[in-house]
């Protein structure tokens, strides 16, 4: 027995199952996205005006270009996914699993470079001093009784490693979630549209490899499916649209 | 427009379902180009408050051309846009509420 209304419209929506559903998904995921973002803009207007815990400005703390070029790629990505779907109602099966392994490999490219982003911070230490200021910079090491930071230097190309006595440290932490609100906001934030990232590619993943068996038997819902898997993939797309200058550039 | 229509339709839908390809492929490079201007903006020092203002509205022009176009909204059946609109009043609900915090300040 056939699922119905896999291709044809249902009388009642006018649409094919698939096209509600995936537009209800991403309804509830707006919701989702919401909740985080009206979390920013709490922390954000209630962060102190100044401080160790000031809000910062994106650029302080994250690479412009970098975070630039992962928008180019995700941009991307979303044009190769319509071309992929484009292929498959011209009939071209073939063309179809080049546009789509390429959205695939741009989501691969994301996720690399966030990878390596993510990294970059967890090797980044900042030492919270009893005097109301934070030293940033590389840890070389931590003992019992003090610690030794490379400062970051700014216009100068080498500094030397300075020693913090215990006493005078308040806490010392690298720039992962706990090190302040806008590193808290910006690891939930980036990390669950990672997640959709990965989930959408592994859903891309099995359209290009096994699900492709479905064009010889019924190529209408396949092409169906690549567009509602598409929808999602423009959506992932759409938050970052919002997450790269809300985060990065503000 | 779905799948099926176009598979079983004549030379004129295909033309026009090529045109609406070509349509992305604009709207693609006109996002790269509005990403470029986002951060050139982003570079020039307005106010905190002018800057996160332009920020938004160039992004909300971004998000709305994914939308209209490589989510085709701009032809989709009335049902998603009554799903659509209600998603809208939720989503501002939510951040009306946030805002609430605003007004009932715990002072420690």
């Amino acid at each position: 027995m056939d699922i119905p209304y896999t291709v044809s419209p249902r009388l009642d929506t006018g649409l094919w199952n698939a096209k509600l559903g995936i537009w209800l998904f991403l309804a509830s995921e707006v919701m989702l996205f919401g909740a985080l973002f009206s979390t920013y803009i709490l922390l954000r207007v209630h962060a102190p005006e100044s401080g160790v815990l000031m809000w910062p400005k994106g650029s302080d703390y994250l690479n412009i270009p970098i975070g630039t070029f992962n928008t180019a790629v995700l941009i991307t990505s979303s044009i190769t996914v319509i071309l992929g779907w484009a292929s498959l109602v011209m009939k071209n099966l073939s063309k179809f699993r080049w546009y789509m392994g390429a959205t695939i490999l741009c989501g691969l490219i994301f996720l690399g470079i966030k990878a390596y982003e993510y990294n970059e911070k967890f090797h980044h230490y900042g030492i919270f001093l009893k005097g109301g200021t934070v030293v940033t910079g590389r840890l070389v090491s931590e003992a019992g009784d003090h610690a030794m930071l490379i400062p970051d230097a700014k216009g100068e190309h080498h500094a030397e490693p300075k020693r913090f006595e215990r006493s005078e440290i308040v806490r010392i932490s690298c720039f992962g979630p706990k090190y302040s609100p806008f590193f808290a906001i910006y690891f939930t934030l980036t990390g669950l549209h990672a997640i959709h990232v990965f989930g959408g590619m592994i859903v891309n993943a099995y359209l290009w490899g096994p699900g492709t068996r479905m064009w010889a038997t019924q190529p209408a819902r396949f092409t169906n499916r690549v567009e509602v898997a598409g929808l999602f993939w423009h959506f992932v797309d759409l938050v970052w649209i919002f997450l790269f200058p809300v985060l990065y550039l503000l | 427009m779905h799948a099926k229509e176009v598979a079983m339709s004549d030379t004129t839908d295909l033309t026009h379902f090529k045109k609406h390809v070509n349509v992305c492929i604009g709207v693609f490079i006109a996002l790269l180009v509005f990403t470029v201007i986002t951060v050139a903006v982003a570079q020039i020092d307005m106010g905190k408050s002018q800057n996160i203002t332009i920020a938004l509205i160039i992004a909300t022009f971004k998000a709305s051309l994914v939308a209209a176009y490589f989510m085709h909204l701009n032809a989709e059946k009335k049902t998603i846009f009554r799903v659509l609109f209600i998603t809208f009043i939720f989503f501002a609900a939510l951040l009306f509420i946030t805002l609430g915090a605003f007004y009932d300040y715990i002072k420690l």
